[in-house]
């Protein structure tokens, strides 16, 4: 139940919104760090279903005063009774429901940041049909899990990321249609879990008229030197960022701009030879560059304000490089 | 390749949801749903015509070989064609859809369209809901409680369905989703039943729709004809249904059922007449001498007659009571209905107005011969009692030659009593009825033909008495001065075991004569008659307590509650009240291993990592045992063999499957001795060196 202290600060909406939610109850962590969800934190309301379900009583209600058939009200009064007994079910397939970790793999802003939240069953019986969505922003839930007695499952929810840096998840809805889909539970959760965001990624319809190649020549400053050493034909497999986008612009087809590399030279990708655009721009110039060479497996190294990254390649070094530019606050 | 910023849009016009029949197990759920389908309607194929079922078979079909085919045009345009004709089929046998079997057609022919129709699993639950709906018209049918069993079955498989259809996969829950149906069923069970009997039931039907139709049974006829046979007499129909509280019937030879009295006889037919114009004796409700309450559950009959054991003191809010002790009902009787009555067995003297003097004397224009003028003086010959009379009149029908027959030779004559009297002396009750008042009636003794049924066949175990159509019975009544009217049966002089004992009328031949005295039994038969008994007397419970439940039964079930005084909204509030936590207890009764079926092994590992926690070494999510034990011996060395035992036991326990099957004394303890000792080695864990052992 967290309420932001810049209140004051938003939309009248936002602020009835954030009220609402301190209304509301979460399902809160255990010493162990485990959700699990309690009775009184279960939200049950009928589904459109549900009300269909219910106007058709009511339809059989009638046919059976009409015609004064008692097996008619017994039947209508046994799916009543169906009904609430699965507003019983359909809140106990949340009880007790343990949701024991959240990961979330860095992605690039601008992409969805993918948390994967285990859920755990610690019941000798089946919970079925969970699934999670995002309080308020997210309409669709995600595709729901089945968990056998026992079992762990993994329930993903999607949040789209519009900046670089750390994003958390926020406050989820875990629930449920189970067994009938006349109601959903839902049972909410604070997630302060962060996932990290790498800055955008300047894309290859962005790098076209800013001339992309030069911008990375411009960028790694070459300590011994990639030479520009002509042009080869395109070939399928080929990286498209090494293509002479300016030369297919002039019409000249598609050429590979060859640079010659000598094994073993590193290239230093330094914040100062990237400062022409904005702050950002340049911080999503030098993280193409970063995948750039990655992909083509050249060493490098990066040099931002605050920290110094030295020559390498592989996961755990890109990783370095585009969590210090993530992160990098100027 | 240049590229476009709306090149992500994922929707376009053409996109169509995909078929469930293309999704994972998605097949088979559109085969079981349709299948089910076709079951819920199948029951109404002799309740609708032929060809609105066929048209139904059709559409369910052809949604199965689309499947089956992976063929299923996607135009709109075929469902409304084939709409176009199912609607067309329905409205041509039915007209518009109101009403019962009209409503019952249509919604067929919907159900098989929307089977079409069917692309999504939301659409199944549509599917679902018009299944359900479809069940609950077969109970409108009186022939639809037959089918409770399957389509109970049905329901539970509907049930089953739609929990299928929340799994992420469907079948992976098969079982366990069947057994969750059925514990529904049980927890609905108690909100079933207090709805069942307190939900406010509206007396009659509501606008738009006419209630059952009268159902054409024929009672007792509006007149009684000399000479002419009755198929009523043969008929083991039921007529109505006496029930008698606190006390037991009158003995069989008292159960004269009044229904209706004849006063006017043209010689061959007696007919009613009697406008009953006298008031009733005021004081009758004060006799309390054989005085009887019963109920009376009256099947239709289509006349304005109900019946009543001799005499009843006041008439039913339903009916008026009539001078002469005979009830009118306001209405046709044309469903059953219930009625409570006070019987007495005795009225007291009451007195004949002129009118009905004259009406209780009169023979119209009834021919008496002389040879018949000559029998009746003999009778009347110096006396002038009129029991005597009837004594005496008695007495000739027991002494000569008469005969009680249900098949008696028709009367042509023109004085058809002479020609009983004399020439055949075989008949029914009518005949010794309406001969036996006529002869009074010569003699100067007023009389009157009563119609209306004899016996019955008592239940002691449910003390009730079910009168069948071939109980019907007339007898007379003559009237004395000071003792009022009294009854005469003369066909008891004649065969008096219609009298006092029930007979089986099956098992009497049209001439024959049966006694079957039930309080004689011996052996097999009275353990046999002791079955029926029970049986019957199950069956009229049920038959109170469900098929002929309605609101005026939920009033008495309420005045027996005491909750009578209170407005019928705050009893129902309370009711429902009563119902969820009935549910509620349910449930926990249901599930309630279900907690402490949580794995005992998990609990002591939780109880492992709750106590290292406190020593300061909690376990991370994704740790291992093995890990934490070697991260947990760093950080407390003084615990490095204790821990190693601990962690040994635990992996054992849950990592190796003989476990489960391990009894005391196969590896030296249980399973559960293992877990207690584990527990107390947990709870002896100590943050500090024990200074002793330093």
């Amino acid at each position: 139940m967290s309420v932001s202290p810049d209140t004051r600060s938003r939309a009248p909406s936002e602020r009835l919104w954030t009220w609402f939610q301190s209304l509301t109850r979460n399902a809160v962590a255990g010493q162990d760090g485990v959700f699990r969800i309690q009775g009184k934190q279960i939200y049950i309301l009928p589904t459109g279903y549900g009300v269909l379900f219910s106007i058709m009583l009511l339809g059989m209600l009638f046919g059976a005063n009409n015609y004064g058939s008692n097996p008619g009200f017994l039947f209508t009064f046994l799916l009543t009774g169906l009904g609430l007994a699965a507003l019983f079910q359909t809140w106990k397939n949340l009880l007790g429901l343990e949701l024991v970790s959240v990961s979330c793999q860095p992605v690039f802003c601008g992409q969805n940041a993918r948390f994967e939240l285990t859920l755990r069953n610690p019941f000798t019986t089946p919970r079925a049909g969970i699934s999670g969505y995002l309080w308020r922003t997210q309409k669709k839930p995600s595709p729901v899990v089945d968990l056998a007695p026992m079992a762990e499952e993994t329930v993903v929810i999607e949040k789209p990321t519009t900046q670089r840096g750390e994003i958390a998840l926020g406050r989820i809805a875990l629930t449920t249609r189970y067994p009938l889909g006349l109601l959903k539970s839902w049972a909410y959760i604070q997630i302060d879990e962060p996932c990290l965001v790498y800055p955008k990624i300047a894309s290859i319809a962005d790098g076209i008229d800013h001339a992309n190649d030069s911008r990375v020549a411009k960028i790694s400053i070459k300590q011994d030197g990639d030479d520009f050493a002509g042009h080869k034909p395109y070939q399928d497999g080929d990286n498209v960022m090494h293509v002479d986008w300016k030369a297919v612009a002039r019409g000249k087809g598609w050429n590979l701009k060859n640079f010659e590399q000598h094994q073993g030279e590193d290239v230093w990708l330094r914040w100062e030879a990237a400062s022409q655009g904005s702050i950002e721009e340049n911080i999503s110039a030098i993280t193409c560059a970063i995948v750039e060479l990655e992909n083509s497996g050249k060493s490098y190294g990066l040099a931002i304000p605050g920290e110094t990254i030295h020559p390498g390649i592989g996961a755990n070094h890109r990783h370095r490089c585009l969590k210090a530019l993530a992160l990098l606050r100027l | 390749m240049p590229s476009f910023p709306f090149r992500w849009r994922r929707k376009s016009r053409t996109d169509h949801p995909v078929l469930i029949e293309s999704t994972p197990g998605g097949l088979r759920l559109l085969f079981i749903s349709i299948s089910l389908l076709a079951l819920t309607a199948l029951p109404h194929f002799n309740h609708i015509r032929l060809e609105v079922m066929l048209i139904f078979l059709g559409l369910v079909s052809y949604r199965g070989l689309a499947a089956r085919y992976r063929w299923l045009p996607r135009n709109r345009w075929i469902v409304y064609v084939f709409a176009a004709i199912g609607f067309t089929v329905a409205a041509w046998f039915y007209g518009p859809p109101i009403g019962r079997d009209p409503g019952v057609a249509f919604l067929v022919i919907m159900l098989g369209l929307k089977s079409v129709e069917i692309t999504s699993r939301r659409d199944v639950g549509i599917v679902v809901l018009l299944g359900l709906f479809t069940v609950m018209t077969h109970f409108l049918y009186a022939d639809g409680v037959n089918w409770t069993l399957p389509l109970l079955a049905l329901v539970i498989a509907l049930f089953w369905l739609l929990a299928q259809m929340e799994h992420a996969t469907p079948r992976v829950f098969m079982i366990s989703d069947i057994k969750l149906v059925g514990k529904m069923l049980l927890q609905a069970l108690p909100v079933v039943i207090i709805l069942f009997y307190l939900f406010p039931r509206l007396s009659g039907s509501l606008y738009l729709f006419q209630g059952t139709t009268s159902s054409g049974v024929t009672g007792l006829g509006e007149s009684l004809k000399m000479g002419t046979i009755s198929n009523l007499i043969e008929s083991e129909d039921v007529a109505f249904t006496a029930s008698f509280f606190d006390q037991p019937p009158p003995p069989a030879s008292e159960r004269y059922w009044r229904g209706n009295n004849f006063w006017i006889t043209d010689g061959r037919e007696w007919t009613r007449g009697g406008h009953g114009t006298h008031l009733i004796a005021k004081d009758r409700g004060q006799i309390r001498q054989n005085r009887y309450r019963y109920e009376i559950e009256l099947e239709p009959n289509n006349q304005n007659w109900l019946f009543s054991l001799d005499y009843p003191l006041e008439a039913p809010d339903q009916a008026w009571l009539q001078g002469d002790y005979h009830l009118v009902s306001k209405q046709p009787v044309k469903k059953k209905i219930r009625y409570q009555l006070d019987a007495v067995s005795f009225t007291g003297a009451d007195q004949l107005t002129e009118q009905e003097m004259r009406l209780a004397l009169s023979l119209g224009r009834t021919q008496i011969t002389p040879r018949l003028e000559t029998l009746i003086r003999s009778f009347t010959e110096g006396t002038s009692s009129s029991v005597m009379v009837a004594n005496r009149v008695l007495q000739y029908f027991n002494q000569n030659n008469f005969i009680y027959s249900l098949s008696p030779p028709i009367l042509a004559s023109q004085a058809p009593v002479d020609e009983f009297m004399f020439d055949s002396q075989k008949g029914f009750c009518g005949h010794y009825a309406s001969s036996f008042a006529t002869i009074m009636r010569y003699a100067g003794i007023p009389a009157r033909v009563v119609v209306g049924y004899l016996g019955g066949d008592y239940n002691p175990r449910s003390n009730q008495i079910v009168v069948r159509q071939s109980d019907a019975h007339a007898w007379t009544e003559i009237w004395q001065q000071d003792r009022g009217w009294i009854r005469v049966d003369p066909t008891a002089a004649v065969a008096p075991e219609r009298i006092e004992g029930s007979i089986d009328i099956s098992s009497l031949g049209s001439d024959g004569r049966v006694l079957f005295d039930s309080n004689n039994l011996i052996g097999f038969k009275r353990l046999y008659i002791e079955t029926i008994w029970i049986k019957d007397a199950i069956k009229a419970k049920w038959n109170r307590w469900f098929i002929n439940f309605d609101s005026g039964r939920q009033k008495e079930l309420l005045k027996s509650l005491g909750l009578d005084k209170f407005e019928f909204k705050y009893v129902f509030m309370l009711a429902f009240l009563v119902a969820i936590s009935l549910l509620s207890l349910l449930s926990a009764w249901l599930f309630r291993s279900e907690r402490e079926k949580i794995d005992p092994v998990s609990k002591i590992i939780s109880r492992f990592d709750n106590k290292m926690r406190k020593l300061g070494v909690a376990r991370n999510p994704n740790e291992g045992p093995r890990d934490f034990q070697l991260r947990a011996s760093k950080a407390l060395p003084h615990l490095e063999n204790q821990l190693a035992e601990i962690t040994d036991t635990l992996v054992f326990l849950r990592y190796n499957p003989e476990v489960e099957n391990m009894q005391p004394g196969n590896h030296g303890s249980s399973k559960d001795s293992q877990l207690a000792l584990i527990k107390s080695k947990i709870n002896q864990l100590k943050a500090k060196q024990n200074p002793r052992s330093a």
